[in-house]
């Protein structure tokens, strides 16, 4: 019985369309409040300074955080969000940056962030030069993402937070492949471009069968490969290192439970983080060749 | 005939002599005044010569007074003992009375107890125009000037100091027939200025444009002083300086005391927590960039407002002053309200 039931699951798998959902969109976002700037830079020289600042920090973040959809100008599912900020002191403010982000709209506490300088006080600001603004701005975030510390952070403090396959329905954020004993995720391996050091965080929340109660289970992916062949070709194929579901203690890389408990009549809930992200800068194989190099 | 029955050649009286003697020296001691009064710049060590020659003259008339190893013989013989003579130096003194009494001169003549090492001097007639060409002396070059041979008006003066700025004109000089216009530059006496340098501070300096940048909404400066109201339009990263004309103004930031000044921004800086090696960067930009705005007089004691406000109407700072009584340039900072 229970054989046939991991069967008809992993045939509903296999037959399903394999259209890879879109990457979840991050937006990113750009906003001058220093006073000295504020009062001398008109709202337009503003908009424009803080729309092509939001660029580029898009711009930089995609180039170290590939598995969402990084764009400055329309809202997504989360916002990274950098304020210039002046602290007065002596001569003049102290000009900072500082970081911001909403997942989902709620607002998410980036505390412990650094706070680049941009201007110190003695410094002579450009306050009435946007141009000589923007190239000081665009120098400090670049020097920002070249520090692996700081991309270590805004994974785990921000990244972390963002769900992978939110806009996807229920049923298809995650895929099972049985008799491979592989989890699928909808998004396309060229698009993730994950290597696989890097981790995916899977929460769910299920009805086990003959249980009174939902509970909450974990699993931590590591992506393998595209799957190659079949209609779920070129989404992202994972191997389960770890399987959390109460009271089951935490298991190995693969539980027979994983299909039974992530099937439509089971899963209550899922949302899929990627928990450790390392990149992969030549994602395009045939298997043995770079077809898309970097 | 004998020699001694020759008919002996009456000799002129002695006195001819020494009234010949006392034409000359009178001679000399005109012709000293009038080359030494009018001449000085043409005719040098007039006093040496002159006075040489006044001095050989008296020598001569006390020797035949005193008969003291005088030859009467001989001076009767000489030129001075010949009565055409007289009429010759009878002539000479009269001329040279003309000219010392008709001769007037303008001179400019350095001193050691001047201020400064070089002046140049206009000299303005009664009506305002230039009397002659501008007169310039300096510690090397010491006497300017030229006279004026037959002057016989009388012509107020005044002396107006080209260079360097900050001196007093001088009046009350007045040019008539036989008078020498000496103005020594020891004399020249420095102006009462009181210059206010307004240096934007704490929260006005970074407010600012810098040099080259092209501000949206500009900024000017507002100087309020009894009635009067200065605007120093588009402002910068800079200093202004008020309270006189452009040249003085100019003349006294040119000689303020640098190092007491740096001094003061020094302790500026460090009260407003600006490390030390980066101060001598902020005391350049504030230095260097001087603008220099023409006002009236400022007087010691006059109440000053300075505000400095953005296009639209914003005061970004100011200060409220009274000018100090002390000569020279007084150092304020703008700041944030």
């Amino acid at each position: 019985m229970r054989r046939r039931v991991l069967l008809i699951l992993a045939v509903c798998a296999v037959a399903r369309p394999a259209a890879a959902a879109d990457l979840p969109k991050v937006s990113t976002a750009f906003r001058v409040q220093a006073a000295d700037f504020v009062a001398n830079l008109s709202p337009a020289t503003r908009a424009e300074l803080e729309t092509a600042m939001a660029a580029e920090l898009a711009a930089r973040v995609r180039q170290h955080f590939a598995f969402v959809d990084w764009t400055a100008s329309t809202p997504g599912a989360a916002e990274l969000r950098l304020t210039m900020v002046g602290e007065p002191r002596g001569l003049a403010a102290r000009i900072l940056l500082e970081f911001g982000a909403t997942v989902g709209g709620q607002p998410l506490s980036l505390a412990a962030f650094p706070r680049p300088l941009v201007y110190e006080h003695w410094d002579s600001q450009p306050t009435n030069d946007a141009p000589a603004l923007q190239a000081r701005l665009t120098e400090v975030v670049r020097a920002l993402f070249d520090l692996d510390d700081f991309r270590l952070r805004l994974q785990k403090e921000f990244l972390r937070a963002v769900p992978l396959t939110e806009h996807v329905p229920l049923e298809e954020r995650l895929m099972v492949l049985t008799a491979d004993r592989r989890l699928v995720l909808p998004l396309s391996w060229d698009a993730l471009r994950a290597r696989s050091e890097s981790v995916l965080l899977v929460r769910f929340l299920a009805l086990p069968p003959s249980a009174a109660e939902e509970k909450d289970g974990e699993i931590l992916l590591r992506p393998e490969a595209p799957v190659r062949s079949g209609s779920l070709r070129g989404l992202s194929r994972c191997a389960v290192d770890r399987f959390t579901f109460p009271p089951l203690d935490p298991v190995g890389s693969w539980d027979d439970r994983v299909a039974q408990l992530l099937s439509p009549a089971a899963l209550r809930g899922l949302r899929v983080f990627m928990d450790e992200y390392v990149r992969d800068v030549n994602p395009a194989t045939d298997g043995t060749v770079v077809t898309r190099p970097e | 005939m004998s020699k001694a029955d020759e008919p002996k050649q009456a000799e002129p009286p002695p006195y001819v002599y020494r009234l010949n003697l006392v034409l000359f020296v009178a001679l000399m001691v005109l012709l000293t005044l009038w080359f030494e009064r009018h001449l000085r710049l043409y005719v040098t060590e007039m006093r040496l010569v002159g006075g040489t020659i006044t001095l050989w003259g008296l020598w001569k008339l006390v020797q035949s007074w005193w008969q003291w190893g005088f030859d009467t013989k001989a001076a009767a013989k000489g030129v001075l003992g010949r009565t055409a003579t007289t009429e010759r130096l009878v002539f000479a003194v009269g001329l040279a009375a003309v000219l010392l009494g008709t001769t007037a001169s303008i001179y400019l003549v350095y001193d050691e107890a001047s201020e400064d090492a070089a002046f140049t001097v206009d000299v303005l007639g009664p009506r305002g125009h230039p009397y002659l060409a501008p007169l310039s002396v300096k510690s090397v070059g010491r006497t300017s000037g030229r006279p004026f041979l037959l002057h016989l008006r009388r012509d107020c003066l005044r002396f107006e100091v080209r260079e360097p700025s900050g001196y007093q004109a001088v009046t009350g000089e007045c040019l008539g027939p036989g008078s020498s216009v000496q103005l020594k530059t020891g004399r020249l006496k420095l102006k009462e200025l009181h210059a206010v340098c307004m240096v934007p501070g704490k929260g006005v300096f970074a407010r600012l444009p810098r040099r080259g940048d092209r501000p949206e909404r500009p900024y000017e400066m507002l100087v309020t002083r009894k009635d009067e109201r200065y605007a120093v339009p588009d402002l910068r990263q800079e200093t202004v300086c008020v309270g006189a004309g452009r040249a003085d103004l100019e003349w006294l930031v040119q000689r303020q005391d640098r190092e007491a000044l740096h001094g003061q921004l020094e302790a500026y800086l460090a009260r407003l927590e600006v490390p030390p090696e980066r101060r001598p960067d902020q005391i350049r930009a504030w230095d260097g960039d001087r603008r220099i705005t023409a006002t009236s007089e400022f007087q010691a004691g006059d109440p000053l407002a300075v505000s400095v406000v953005q296009q639209g109407g914003e005061v970004v700072g100011g200060a409220t002053l009274t000018v100090g009584t002390a000569r020279g340039v007084q150092t304020v900072f703008l700041e944030a309200p």
